[in-house]
């Protein structure tokens, strides 16, 4: 059921079909027509106005101009001294018939736009503008109070000028809410942004007939528009008898209105609407211009501080430090803010005053879902959007958030705290209001929950900000990219590579250690045991020149099989590194198993060649000991199942300051008379557990013997590519 | 008839000498054609005939310029006549999947090339007791 739609009193509004019959009136047609409205419906144009004036109505509507005409005096009915205003739509016309002002006006429409225009530009700031822009309206149109209306982002709105010749109460400060300007009713002043009301003719009237098609001009453009009831109630509590209001809008959104009332009975006809509509968007314009140009100049003053920041992100060697850095840090950056956080990779710092750690990450939790990566979010009243935010107002009445990355999981955050208010409404909580008591009285209430609100400027900061983070990271993560990519290229030449000169060098040495042999066995006699030991000589060389290669082509190998991690049992890994140490240097090797052992995550073969390179190490540098003591173990860290094996032996021990050169390749940190072998096995120990994404380190002190303690990575998954 | 032979298919020469004086120390070890890349084996294979017949067995290592071992090892399997001709890959790798793709295309065995004279002595020896010693080829035809 459409709604009803109804007129203000002192106009008459006629609907003329395209065949020039009138489908709808408003119902006070009735009076002029002499009979009841609903008759009207249906008779010809012709009924009612003259053929001079329809001509004129339709030539006006035919080219959509805003010319009034005026009503002759030889009408067919006695219209009196109106004039009507003509809407367009389709083919056919909407008539608004309006008393016309028939006494001249006491100023020049013109000299006034000037001088209006004047005062925009003279003015610096914005108040400025609005008071002047009171005064004026106030005096060219006998309003005896104008108020300039300022809208906030939650609906209410205060009143930021005012012009009262005393007739009134004041208004200055007081602040409004949603309820008293819906935004339900914002449209109706997108296309007529003026909207007056001469309160001595009481009531409204109902259109009758069809107005299917014309509910939005009737609702929204006619100038003698039905005005929303809280401003009607307004005007009753107020006894205000002549309302205006004309709309400011920025862009899209209502920025505010200005409000005039007067005393006495004030009526705007079409011409000093239009001059009104004019001042309008002149008015707006130009605050938009003036806001703009205070962001800039704002802009331009922290910008010296925005440059800072960017220089130490610049210099510094990771993105946390960067923002870390005192001096303007984080918090000057934004101006009256009290505290700041940083959660970049699950890591949260915090600088000044901010809500505890944990409810900061739950704050930005939540904030996921609140913002896309490439803006920012922000609410100078977190309790009003936030659960929690209630229990936060101390440190956080007003946050400002900043997403870092496409996820949304890494972030900067800006904290207000509350600034506790004593704010005087002009009208009481609508949960109280009934028909009885007045709804426009001043109440002073608390204004909890707030903190100063966000501008433009801080926002602008913030997203700045973060399009130079993301530039940042971008070009560090690409560079990260490249250079893992060569690193990977790098890895790979160097694995074939080993592994090329390691067959490669197999033959000579075949050549030399085989055919040494050839010699002893065919020469030996010719040679004598001087020749056989030099002989001897070569073939051991040869030998150990066989271990190295070896142990460089293992050692390059580790990198290239694929990984197929299971749960090891340790005991059978000690056992069969036993034996193989054992088999190599010729005598029983005692190991020490201590449980209880948990399983070993890894690759079966990888973890048998650690276990085997670590126990033949152990044994080799604790043969000197009368009793030689091989422990294998595994020692817990904490509660939550983190720990290391461990191999332990009561050898020669290691100096602290060798403790990272052990693994290197082979480095030695003794002679190689008394201990035989090489040094890659703890380099190829150290790579296979880097290859399972764990780690080895060493507990030892020189004489007191050594510990290598490792653990694997319980995540792993079997790879079947190197280098994942 | 088959000629007591063994072809060897190696491009180090040192390797190849290495091989011919482990050969010798045999009691009456047969005779050894070299071949110095994988090309003039497969060629001299192809082109047997009554009168030059098949050797008894054939040795490849797998790296050698040109045509590496395991290509020459696949035409052989692949030809009529070389089909069932005994052929050893060895080689310095002890690679498991170079030891898989001999197998997959048809190698006999796969041997890892000794280092020390003693072992390549032994291993020839157990090569010319199973392959040459109690092998017999099918007579060749024509």
């Amino acid at each position: 059921m459409p709604q009803e739609l109804y007129i203000q009193s002192y106009a008459y509004v006629l609907t003329v079909a395209p065949d020039g019959t009138v489908c709808a009136v408003s119902e006070n047609v009735g009076e002029i027509w002499g009979k009841a409205a609903a008759t009207a419906i249906g008779q010809p144009a012709e009924a009612f106005f003259g053929p001079a004036t329809l001509e004129r109505m339709r030539e006006v509507a035919h080219r959509d101009s805003l010319k009034e005409i005026p009503l002759e005096p030889d009408e067919p009915l006695p219209w009196g001294t109106r004039q009507a205003v003509v809407h367009h739509h389709y083919d056919g016309m909407l008539l608004e018939i309006e008393p016309r002002i028939a006494v001249h006006r006491d100023f020049s429409r013109e000299v006034a736009l000037r001088e209006i225009h004047h005062s925009i530009t003279g003015t610096e700031t914005i108040p400025a503008l609005l008071n002047t822009l009171c005064r004026r309206i106030g005096s060219y149109l006998h309003y005896d109070r104008v108020i300039a209306y300022e809208l906030e982002s939650d609906g209410s709105g205060v009143v930021r000028e005012e012009f009262n010749n005393g007739r009134f109460s004041s208004l200055y400060g007081i602040r409004y809410r949603l309820e008293d300007l819906p935004k339900e009713f914002h449209p109706r002043y997108s296309v007529e942004n003026v909207l007056c009301s001469p309160r001595s003719l009481e009531g409204k009237y109902r259109m009758v007939g069809d107005v299917d098609g014309t509910h939005e001009i009737i609702r929204d453009c006619l100038g003698c528009r039905e005005i929303y009831p809280t401003l009607d109630r307004f005007a009753r509590e107020e006894e205000v008898q002549g309302l205006l209001s004309i709309a400011l809008w920025d862009k899209d959104e209502l920025w505010g209105m200005i409000f005039a009332h007067s005393r006495d009975e004030r009526y705007l006809d079409h011409q000093l609407r239009n001059f009104c509509h004019l001042v309008g968007i002149l008015v707006s314009q130009s605050l938009v211009n003036r806001a703009s140009n205070q962001t800039h100049r704002q802009l331009l003053a922290s910008e010296s501080i925005r440059s800072r920041i960017r220089e130490n992100l610049a210099s510094a060697s990771s993105l946390v430090e960067g923002l870390q850095r005192a001096d303007p840090g984080l918090v000057e950056l934004i101006p009256e803010t009290t505290g700041a956080a940083i959660l970049l990779d699950a890591e949260l710092v915090t600088m000044g005053r901010t809500p505890p750690s944990d409810e900061i990450r739950r704050l930005l939790d939540w904030a996921q879902s609140q913002v896309g990566s490439r803006d920012v979010f922000a609410t100078d009243n977190l309790a009003s959007v936030y659960e929690r935010g209630a229990e936060l107002t101390a440190t956080s009445a007003g946050v400002l958030l900043l997403p870092l990355n496409l996820r949304c999981t890494d972030w900067i955050v800006w904290f207000r705290r509350e600034r506790a208010q004593q704010v005087t409404f002009g009208s009481i909580r609508s949960a109280e209001v009934n028909p009885e008591t007045k709804r426009f009285a001043s109440t002073v209430e608390i204004r909890r929950g707030y903190s100063r609100a966000w501008t433009e400027d801080a926002l602008d900061t913030a997203r700045d900000l973060q399009t130079y983070i993301r530039e940042v990271i971008m070009e560090r993560y690409s560079q990260l990219t490249r250079i893992n990519h060569r690193l990977q290229v790098a890895y790979e030449e160097l694995e074939s590579f080993s592994y090329t000169v390691s067959h490669d060098l197999r033959a000579p040495l075949r050549g030399i250690d085989g055919f040494a042999e050839i010699l002893l066995e065919d020469f030996a006699g010719r040679i004598g045991s001087e020749g056989t030991a030099l002989i001897h000589v070569i073939q051991q060389n040869a030998v150990r020149m066989n271990q190295f290669i070896t142990d460089i082509l293992e050692l390059s190998r580790i990198g290239r099989v694929p990984l197929n991690p299971i749960n090891c049992d340790v005991p059978t890994l000690v056992r069969s590194a036993v034996q193989e140490v054992e088999n190599q240097v010729g005598h029983e090797v005692r190991v020490d198993i201590r449980q209880p052992l948990p399983t070993i995550w890894g690759d079966y073969r990888l973890m048998a060649m650690v276990f085997r390179h670590l126990i033949s190490n152990a044994v080799k540098y604790s043969q000197g000991q009368d009793t030689p003591e091989i422990e294998v173990g595994y020692r817990r860290a904490n509660n939550f199942g983190d720990g290391e094996f461990y191999v332990s032996d009561n050898g020669i021990g290691i100096d602290k300051s060798h403790h990272e050169r052990v693994f290197g390749m082979f480095n030695r940190l003794v002679t190689a008379e008394e201990y035989r072998g090489n040094g890659v096995g703890l380099a190829i120990t150290r790579r296979i557990l880097s290859r399972h994404n764990g780690e080895i380190r060493i507990e030892s002190e020189p004489n007191h013997g050594a510990i290598f303690l490792f653990y694997t990575d319980e995540n792993l998954t079997p790879t079947t590519k190197p280098f994942e | 008839m088959y000629a007591n032979q063994i072809l060897l298919a190696e491009d180090d020469s040192t390797d190849a000498e290495f091989f011919q004086r482990a050969l010798q120390r045999l009691d009456s070890p047969p005779e050894l054609i070299w071949c110095k890349n994988g090309l003039d084996a497969l060629e001299g294979l192809l082109n047997a005939s009554a009168s030059s017949p098949l050797p008894r067995l054939a040795i490849l290592d797998i790296k050698m310029p040109g045509m590496s071992g395991l290509e020459v090892l696949e035409k052989l399997k692949a030809n009529e006549r070389t089909r069932n001709l005994p052929i050893i890959i060895m080689s310095s790798s002890d690679e498991p999947q170079d030891i898989a793709q001999a197998y997959d295309f048809g190698a006999n065995s796969y041997l890892v090339k000794p280092n020390r004279f003693q072992d390549l002595r032994e291993l020839v020896g157990s090569i010319n007791s199973f392959w040459i010693k109690t092998n017999r080829l099918r007579p060749m035809v024509g």
